[in-house]
């Protein structure tokens, strides 16, 4: 009898597994797809010279959070200079560092000390000393703050950013020449644009020139390269099928653009989460919808951010399991948007897709794993369709992972070695069942601590920047 | 079940396999491609090199036929870009029957393929500056497209032959139809514009009211960038309480750097608008009006709850007022914010942190 329930339990545990890999498989298998045909689309445009060429910009408040990042913050700032957009401002927010970022900052820009005044539009922690210089006739702000986080510390960039738009970015990353052009050029193009998100690559593999890329092949780090492919496929794939419906959910911080006043009007960044670029964004929708503002959340694949992978095991797993608590946080705080049709797509398939496909994940892979143990332990397993299946969704991976990857080096014009070719075949796998595996593991851990860690922000080790 | 996911799995992937080959080729297509393109572009040079000075029939028949093609097109414009001003000119303007028999086969074209052609011409407008013909005609129409770049080529081609009666049609007929244009781009257009100024100007203000948002806030910069003096017109403007708030915005701004001293009781008005945006405006255009007047409203307008106002009015006493005067007035202001802002202009007018 027992035998007889558990057999039924496990049948239907494997119908129930097969339609979640379907389904999953589906929405990869469209997202790259239609991934892969709008950046054709794009880069046909770009050699049609579909472009808005124009001196009138729309200027820009950069806001670069920073706490101990004096190997790094003083080449990210330099590498804003070789932008071909000029009219912006750098606001750097030094976040109570214990290391000698300020000093780093004092010594390579010359700043001087100020008594600026400045509108708390935002409460944030205390502000204690405020400094400015010019550089190339852009204007350097440096505030220098009790610590606070990273999202505290944005809304002090917010409060001293002078612009009606702002661009927050990491530290440890460098903009691409023509970056800041492309990301403005959804709000020329369009109205009610309100934020725009930009493509985050992985510097490990770049070495950059005045902004544009000068080489680019793939790091002998096998983690790196993993990383590199995984970035790939995420930004090509399912961010620019989710803007298809204006349903991006997530505008990465190293990265984004933002309008001043709605963010504003939204309180700006929460301080009480780890994953403030994914919050603040949901609460943008959330606002917009509820207010009936018309508005638009922009992917822009062309412009492209570089910013630095953990080339450490210890380091990935900090970094994602802080990602995967900020999702818990933001999931929960937004649970509103769950099978709601007033947000329609955002609800039904963007909510859906990070609760599924995210957050669920690592559970369902565990249960899965389980199953498998028990179906087979009862003789329940049929082992050749079993094999069979998992090659063949590895195979598929593989291959989704590999078209995305070189979709993205054809259209990004990247010259690539025979070599580096090889090496994306060899990576491909790894990062299907090694990458992944690391990345159940450390969400399976994020959501057992959860409760311990929700505010932790573990720093991860910085290496220079090569531009 | 287990079989429909298998058959699943395998279409999905023979479909990314075909994308995969796909891409690689691609990447070696465009290797050997570039060479080939080369190729074509030496040969192109070298018969523009013989026909130069006086294009033959036969040449004329060629490029009829080739420039049909999108491969030869691009290959064609490369080619001509890097042909010296002069030469270019003289040049394509003895090559106008060819661009009038393609202009109606392109604009049968995808919009893409249209909006290159729409550049090529703006960026040879020789060819279609006599006005009145087909060409014309269908850069008029393609202002009116749904695609922003066709729309903006268009305008550009335009802008760059400056007729006035045309850019009149065009803006009235965008206007009509509704068609919402970034008023950056407008305005970035009209300043491209190289006919007379004052005539197009003149033709603006007539529009005017016929005009969305868009478009009035566009026409207002373009006279503030290139200091056009119409003033009444826009003091019409201004007063009128019924027009759209970032257009009188826009008017304010206008009078911060022309000056017009019958504005000067409007803008102090504004300065205590209940619309507090009117009054941060105002407290910047003020700073182009030096009087007791002026400085004393500035002063009281420190003192306002707005930061914008406070921190714009500081700014404005500093530019009209002596040093030594603003020193009493932070002296004897008891208003905390106010002396804080004034203290901030002071340090930067004395001291520009310049490195």
């Amino acid at each position: 009898m027992n035998i007889e329930i558990i057999k039924l339990i496990l049948k239907y545990a494997s119908y129930f597994f097969v339609l979640y890999m379907i389904i999953y498989s589906t929405f990869l298998f469209i997202s790259a797809l239609i991934g892969s045909l709008k950046i054709y689309k794009n880069r046909y445009k770009d050699i049609m010279r579909n472009k808005i060429h124009h001196d009138y910009y729309v200027p820009v408040s950069i806001i670069i959070p920073a706490y101990n990042e004096e190997k790094v913050i003083v080449s990210s700032i330099k590498s804003l200079f070789s932008l071909n957009y000029k009219l912006f401002e750098i606001i750097v927010i030094n976040d109570g560092s214990t290391d000698n970022t300020l000093k780093v900052i004092k010594e390579a820009f010359g700043i001087v000390k100020v008594d600026r005044p400045y509108k708390k539009q935002l409460k944030t922690k205390k502000v204690k000393a405020i400094y400015e210089t010019k550089h190339e006739n852009i204007k350097i702000t440096v505030i220098d703050k009790e610590n606070g986080g990273k999202a505290d510390s944005l809304n002090v960039g917010i409060n001293m950013s002078k612009f009606p738009y702002f661009l927050s970015m990491d530290a440890d990353s460098a903009l691409q020449s023509d970056s800041l052009e492309q990301m403005v050029k959804p709000i020329l193009e369009e109205e009610n644009v309100i934020a725009c998100g930009g493509f985050v690559r992985l510097s490990n593999a770049v070495v950059l020139e005045n902004g544009k890329v000068k080489s680019y092949a793939l790091p002998n780090n096998l983690l790196v390269c993993m990383q590199i492919l995984e970035y790939d496929r995420s930004f090509l794939a399912s961010r620019i099928l989710l803007d298809e419906y204006n349903g991006n959910l997530i505008i990465s911080g190293a990265f984004g653009l933002f309008q001043k006043e709605i963010v504003l009007a939204c309180n700006g960044y929460e301080v009480g989460t780890v994953g403030e670029d994914f919050e603040l964004v949901t609460k943008l929708h959330t606002f917009c919808h509820k207010n009936k503002i018309k508005y638009s959340i922009k992917y822009v694949p062309e412009a492209i951010c570089w910013t630095q992978a953990p080339n450490k095991l210890s380091d990935l797993i900090k970094q994602r399991k802080r990602w995967y608590t900020g999702l818990v946080q933001c999931m929960i705080k937004y649970k509103e948007m769950f099978c709601n049709y007033h947000y329609g797509f955002i609800s039904f398939i963007s909510y859906f897709y990070y609760l599924l496909f995210e957050l669920l994940a690592p559970f369902i892979e565990v249960i899965g794993t389980l199953t498998t143990i028990l179906a087979l332990s009862f003789g329940l397993l049929n082992v050749s369709f079993m094999i069979i299946f998992f090659l063949l969704y590895t195979l598929f991976g593989c291959v989704m992972t590999l078209t995305t990857f070189f979709a993205r080096v054809h259209l990004a014009n990247n010259k690539l070695s025979f070599i580096d070719i090889c090496k994306a075949f060899l990576v491909c796998a790894f990062e299907i069942v090694v990458l992944r595996f690391i990345l159940m593991i450390s969400r399976l851990h994020s959501a057992i601590t959860y409760k311990k860690n929700k505010r932790r922000w573990d720093k991860l080790n910085r290496t220079e920047l090569k531009v | 079940m287990n079989t429909l996911a298998e058959n699943v799995l395998y279409i999905y992937l023979i479909v990314f396999a075909s994308m995969l080959i796909f891409d690689i080729t691609c990447i070696f297509y465009r290797k050997a491609n570039a060479k080939k393109m080369k190729k074509i572009e030496n040969k192109i040079e070298k018969i523009i090199d013989k026909e130069k000075e006086e294009p033959t029939t036969r040449h004329v028949k060629r490029l009829k036929r080739k420039l049909k093609k999108t491969s030869y097109l691009i290959s064609y414009t490369n080619v001509i870009e890097r042909m010296p001003k002069e030469e270019r000119e003289n040049y394509l303007t003895q090559l106008k029957s060819v661009f009038l028999e393609l202009t109606p086969y392109y604009e049968k074209k995808e919009v893409i393929l249209q909006t290159y052609f729409v550049n090529f011409l703006r960026e040879n407008s020789y060819i279609y500056s006599d006005n009145n013909n087909i060409i014309t005609k269908y850069l008029k129409d393609s202002t009116l497209s749904p695609s922003i770049y066709l729309r903006e080529n268009a305008l550009n081609a335009l802008y760059n032959i400056s007729n006035i009666t045309y850019l009149k049609e065009v803006f009235y007929n965008m206007n009509y139809m509704n068609i919402n244009h970034n008023n950056k781009l407008i305005t970035d257009g009209l300043m491209k514009f190289t006919g007379n100024e004052n005539e197009l100007s003149t033709m603006l203000i007539q529009e005017f009211s016929s005009y969305n948002e868009n478009f009035k806030i566009a026409c207002i910069n373009y006279f503030n960038y290139k200091k056009i003096k119409c003033e009444e017109s826009i003091y019409k403007i201004l007063k009128d309480e019924n027009e759209l708030q970032e257009v009188r915005i826009a008017c304010i701004r206008y009078f911060g750097s022309i000056q017009y001293k019958k504005a000067v009781p409007i803008l102090h008005d504004l300065l205590n608008d209940k619309i507090e945006e009117y009054g941060v405006v105002s407290a910047s255009a003020l700073r182009n009006y030096k009087s007791v007047e002026t400085t004393e409203a500035l002063i009281q307008a420190l003192k306002s709850h707005n930061w914008y106002i406070r921190n714009n009015a500081a700014e404005s006493l500093i530019k009209i007022t002596k040093k030594e005067y603003i020193q009493k007035i932070v002296d004897k202001i008891d208003d905390k914010y106010a002396k804080e802002a004034l203290n901030y202009q002071l340090y930067l007018n004395g001291k520009e942190v310049t490195r």
